[in-house]
């Protein structure tokens, strides 16, 4: 797993080059660690940005893990390297998690620092936790939806298309979806929702809500474990012999 | 089972990909030591062949044990086999060195070892001097060569290659060729090659496919004997033979067509009163005997 990651790192790192290095630290670090947050006018609003940051940077990066390999035509070289399919999947996933939750910890922390310098409303720690925490949620979940579009896709743009309707799915769906809903709903079950949240971070309705966050990802993860072995068949299809 | 001189044995092994029929029934064993040649012409199965051998396809048919194993079940044998597809699968944006440093990680050997092995491999692949160049400023055959470096890098005992030598200048062609020899001196290396005049001067023996089909397997020498023609010069030039006048060809010489042994065609040559100057099996080279069996020739 440590030679996939390796391996993850350098391609990334080397292909990039100088001009993909300026591009991405003027997406990330310019316009989502700064320019978005600073113009939300809200300390809470600002750094939930941050939690959603690594849906970006996870996201597209596991979405090249596989259809990147195909597109380059390395992946039948790399599948007769001798790793293992535990191996491979663990050091792409690993890669694409840590890079993610990288870039959103390290914005914050840019933010913070920036906040503190020009005396900006301060976070503190029951916002600074929870935001960390839904940052390391949305790498793990941007990093497996994008694998899992990765494995079917042929090339990388085709996977981009499809991760980008998941993403719209995860960011803009969920909470229409709610503000549909939630209006509909007796009085009755919207003051035991609200009851259940009650406490903040450490209520109730969040604890329930991180146990599903838990057993989604498990359960992508779960699902990426059964379809890597398929990547060593160029040909699916039943044998009957 | 294949015995101890077999690295691996096709029997009846079928493939497809979605409708497409890549292998239809191959059979084909292949020896363990020497260089085999893997002959076809382009969608014969060559690329699939090499495909099934480590495990990449799954055959819906037939079987298929190489070094004693099903490869389609016990997956790739990493230590036993290594290989280079036509398309090199080397990382653009690394260098040559991190290429082959890399790929030795892959296959669990560390670091420093690595790096010590990719310095040696690339400089008796004579391209040493390209160890810190990325692989997307390489030259076409510079990068063939890093990609050959990095199929010899480590010990095997089957390299595969396909088209090793397609892009290569002549003498670097002729290097890989010598390395080729090599190598084939400790192991078996199967070589997937257009290019029959090299098949002809490595190859021990070599195998045409067609269709995913079998056509012919054996040393090239073998081939190229065509055991039912003969090729007859006369002082006359042309030649009488069963009841019908032969007219010579260009070269002046009759290539008589004829199932009987040498010795039965020359007497009855000879008794028809031809004044024969040279009798002799027709011999073609590989090149001839391919296209006559992949439909290549007239």
């Amino acid at each position: 797993m440590g030679a996939v990651l390796v391996r993850e790192w350098l391609g990334f790192i080397r292909g990039m080059g100088r001009t993909g290095m300026v591009r991405f630290v003027a997406i990330y670090f310019v316009v989502f660690g700064f320019v978005l947050p600073s113009s939300l006018g809200d300390v809470t609003a600002a750094y939930v940005v941050f939690a959603f940051v690594p849906l970006y940077v996870a996201g597209p990066l596991a979405v090249d893990a596989f259809a990147g390999e195909r597109e380059r035509n390395t992946l039948e070289t790399l599948l007769t390297s001798g790793v293992t399919p535990g191996d491979l999947l663990a050091g792409k996933a690993l890669f694409s998690f840590l890079f993610g939750l990288f870039t959103s910890w390290s914005v914050m922390a840019l933010y913070t620092a920036w906040s503190a310098i020009r005396g900006w409303e301060m976070p503190g720690m029951g916002l600074l936790l929870p935001v960390m925490a839904g940052g390391l949620f949305s790498s793990v979940l941007g990093c497996l939806t994008g694998l899992h579009v990765s494995m079917k896709a042929r090339t990388v743009r085709s996977g981009q298309q499809w991760f980008s309707i998941a993403l719209l799915v995860m960011v803009l769906g969920v909470p229409m979806f709610l503000r549909f809903i939630l209006p509909h709903l007796p009085a009755g079950i919207l003051t035991s929702l609200g009851e259940l949240f009650m406490g903040g971070w450490s209520s109730t309705g969040v604890l329930l809500l991180s146990g599903a966050a838990l057993i989604a990802c498990t359960v992508l993860w779960l699902a990426l474990r059964g379809r890597v072995g398929g990547l060593w068949r160029l040909n699916p299809g039943k044998a009957v012999r | 089972m294949p015995s101890d001189n077999l690295a691996a044995s096709f029997r009846g092994i079928s493939v497809r990909y979605g409708d497409v029929t890549a292998l239809d029934g191959l059979d084909l064993d292949i020896p363990a030591r020497g260089v085999f040649g893997l002959l076809g012409r382009n969608g014969a199965g060559k690329t699939t062949a090499i495909r099934a051998l480590v495990g990449l396809v799954q055959p819906f048919s037939g079987t298929l044990e190489v070094f004693g194993g099903d490869p389609a079940i016990s997956g790739w044998n990493t230590e036993r086999i290594s290989v280079l597809f036509a398309e090199d699968g080397l990382l653009p944006p690394l260098t040559v060195e991190e290429n082959l440093t890399v790929w030795a990680r892959l296959h669990g050997v560390r670091w420093r070892e690595a790096t010590s092995l990719a310095g040696a491999v690339l400089e008796s692949t004579g391209i040493a001097g390209y160890s810190g160049t990325k692989v997307k400023e390489l030259s076409t055959g510079n990068r063939r060569l890093a990609a050959l470096a990095r199929t010899f890098m480590l010990p095997s005992d089957m390299v595969m290659l396909d088209e090793p030598t397609s892009s290569l200048d002549p003498v670097r062609a002729d290097e890989v060729r010598r390395a080729i020899g090599r190598l084939a001196e400790s192991r078996l290396v199967l070589l997937s090659t257009h290019n029959l005049n090299e098949a002809e001067e490595l190859c021990d023996r070599v195998a045409i496919i067609d269709g995913g089909r079998l056509v012919v397997s054996g040393p090239p020498g073998e081939l190229e004997r065509m055991p039912d023609r003969y090729m007859v010069r006369t002082e006359s030039g042309g030649l009488e033979f069963r009841g019908s006048r032969l007219e010579p060809s260009s070269n002046g010489s009759v290539v008589v067509e004829c199932g009987d042994p040498a010795a039965d065609v020359l007497a009855e040559l000879l008794a028809a009163g031809n004044r024969i100057t040279e009798f002799r099996p027709y011999r073609k080279n590989l090149s001839g005997v391919f296209m006559d069996l992949t439909g290549g020739g007239s």
